[in-house]
């Protein structure tokens, strides 16, 4: 019996540490939540129930800048890229892993090479290339050079390895082109990997500000992180907490649904980047 | 249906490994022909290069009168049916077998009609709803078998399909492939490392070793006069015994004096230049006798004494292990024998083989 109460007396202890670090994680994001909602002059007390609720932050943060304009732009550029991705990666992909052809495998460690190399090493000489295309103020420079990438290459090369030869050969000898074995034969079998792909581009290309700031200078073709980005620290807010937590609170929403929906995979993906990284 | 001729068929690969080595064959219109021998012996990448699905490094392939080189294997009106049933897991039943005449544009009438049919052949009238996944080995085969059917092609390749197939599966799914040969008089190229199958199925039996064809021929002739030491072992089961030794005038004497054969006068006549010189002999399991009470040439059976390691009863017959000099043999006996230890096994001296020692020929 004593035992038993020790045995209690500790375990409530261990969830007590485990409910107040869980609130420490998720206090900022429900205070986002429930500070964009709240009157300007509550914010100081990083209360998380306000007195009253208003909208008035997002009223003024929509007259202040085209936010839907930016979440329009941002929905078409990761759109078109993650799209990209899952196209020309497993086709790429596929080449890589089943196609014999002279090179290959130096071309596949070229690749692998090139996700050693960080971002802002070509940062520089791809802005020069968007110059000399006439691309910058365009999507054209937000969308088509990331329609290509290594992580997913390697990521499909490394799935269809594991999709049986037969599976292929059979596919051949029905009919099937090249192409016709990716889309329909491939394809429908990848489910899981073309999602996890799909997540993470879809995720990474969302979030990115760095390139689009050096890109787009006009504001109707900004995506919604260099919007708000621009907004919260460029001074635009004019020092308005309640406005900038407004326009934190739409950056975080499409991901936050786009969450809901496919969670499985979200837990799914982030292992396998983790894995693979 | 169609002839399938290989003139020459080489595959050698970048490595330099030669894979298959000029190879000839015709396979007759409505020829069932079995292509065995022991793993990396180059069988099915001789299938594969039928199939279109390898390219072929030297030589000339031909389906009907046409050369087929250049042709990918959607344009040899070829049909495959794999090891692992390859079938498209996110296809029901029917739209596996659907899918090649629909890349072909057939109509929707006739595809339907087709695989239908293919369906009643093979008895998978109530599955064409399912997908493979949720199917048995057996009937998933079955349904990689319908793909071919519908498929109507000139040539049916089969690249080990009952491997993957429980014993008892694989009995009776060897005797549907032998009457959907039969009924569809179809022309049948077909891989296997198994024996059994090539003796049961086969017009006639190719046997391959290190890319080269040792023997054609149809399966009891192969069986009963293999043309060296190899496709001898290779056919039949369990495999035949050998023994190195010398001719010694009349009689045949195994290495180390364990055995001493007089010859009849066929074998007499026929080793007449080996007198002296080295040889190997061989003697299936089913020609050594544990009891010779009742055969008709009792006086051909040679005596030899022997310990046996090791007794399995099949039920059926009796299969005895015994040591001959170096080697393992075995001996195929009437199951109601009663076995001691220390026992007399009988050979019947005029059903032995001979192999050059060094080419390992028949003579």
């Amino acid at each position: 019996m004593k035992n038993n109460g020790i045995n209690i007396a500790l375990k409530s202890i261990f969830y007590l540490l485990l409910v107040m670090a869980a609130l420490m994680f998720i206090y900022p994001f429900v205070w986002m939540l429930s500070a964009s909602l709240a009157p300007e002059h509550e914010l100081a007390t990083l209360t998380v129930i306000p007195s009253e609720i208003t909208l008035k932050n997002y009223q003024v943060l929509l007259d202040k800048i085209p936010i839907g304009r930016a979440l329009f732009n941002s929905v078409i550029v990761a759109s078109s890229v993650t799209l990209g991705v899952l196209v020309f990666g497993s086709m790429i992909g596929y080449a890589l892993s089943r196609l014999e052809f002279k090179g290959r495998d130096t071309i596949f460690y070229i690749i692998l090479f090139t996700m050693t190399l960080p971002f802002q090493i070509t940062l520089i000489p791809n802005y020069i290339l968007m110059v000399k295309f006439g691309w910058v103020d365009t999507y054209a420079a937000l969308i088509i050079p990331y329609m290509i990438n290594a992580f997913a290459i390697i990521m499909f090369r490394q799935h269809f390895k594991s999709i049986p030869q037969d599976l292929i050969d059979a596919a051949k000898i029905d009919g099937c082109g090249e192409l016709r074995i990716i889309f329909q034969i491939l394809w429908p079998n990848s489910i899981p990997a073309l999602v996890t792909i799909g997540i993470i581009t879809f995720m990474a290309s969302w979030n990115e500000v760095l390139w689009p700031l050096i890109v787009i200078r006009d504001e109707q073709l900004m995506t919604m992180p260099q919007l708000v980005t621009l907004f919260a620290v460029g001074g635009r807010a004019e020092s308005q907490l309640g406005v900038k937590l407004a326009s934190a609170v739409l950056l975080a929403l499409p991901i936050l649904v786009a969450y809901m929906f496919f969670q499985k995979y979200f837990i799914q993906s982030m292992a396998s980047s983790g894995l693979k990284e | 249906m169609a002839e399938v001729k290989l003139e020459k068929i080489s595959k050698v690969y970048e490595d330099g490994f030669k894979a298959v080595d000029n190879v000839n064959l015709i396979v007759e219109d409505k020829e069932f022909v079995v292509l065995v021998g022991p793993s990396g012996c180059g069988k099915s990448t001789t299938l594969r290069m039928i199939a279109g699905l390898e390219d072929i490094s030297a030589g000339k392939l031909y389906i009907g009168d046409t050369l087929v080189n250049d042709f990918p294997p959607q344009q040899r009106d070829i049909a495959m049916v794999f090891q692992n049933y390859a079938l498209y897991p996110h296809m029901t039943v029917h739209q596996n077998m659907a899918f090649g005449l629909k890349l072909r544009k057939m109509p929707k009438d006739e595809i339907n009609a087709r695989v239908m049919k293919a369906a009643r052949i093979i008895g998978l009238d109530d599955l064409m709803k399912k997908k493979p996944g949720t199917l048995s080995g057996g009937q998933r085969q079955r349904v990689a078998l319908g793909r071919a059917i519908v498929r109507n092609p000139k040539v049916f390749l089969f690249d080990e399909p009952l491997s993957n197939l429980d014993a008892k599966l694989r009995v009776s799914m060897r005797l549907e492939i032998a009457k959907l040969h039969k009924d569809l008089e179809a022309t049948i190229i077909y891989v296997t490392h198994d024996q059994t199958e090539a003796m049961t199925m086969a017009d006639r039996i190719v046997v391959m070793k290190d890319g080269l064809i040792q023997q054609i021929d149809s399966p009891i002739s192969m069986y009963n006069n293999p043309v060296n030491k190899f496709v001898a072992g290779f056919i039949g089961s369990p495999q035949m015994n050998f023994l190195d030794g010398k001719i010694e005038g009349s009689d045949f004497i195994g290495e180390n004096n364990v055995l001493k054969i007089p010859l009849p006068s066929e074998y007499q006549n026929q080793l007449v230049d080996y007198n002296g010189k080295n040889i190997i002999m061989g003697i299936r399991p089913k020609d050594i006798k544990h009891v010779i009470e009742g055969e008709s040439d009792i006086g051909s059976f040679v005596a030899f004494n022997t310990s046996f390691k090791g007794v399995e009863p099949m039920g059926n017959e009796t299969f005895l292990y015994f040591s001959m000099g170096d080697n393992e043999w075995v001996a195929r006996v009437n199951p109601d024998s009663v076995v001691v230890e220390n026992d007399t096994v009988y050979l019947n001296s005029h059903k032995l083989h001979f192999f050059d020692h060094e080419t390992e020929i028949s003579l």
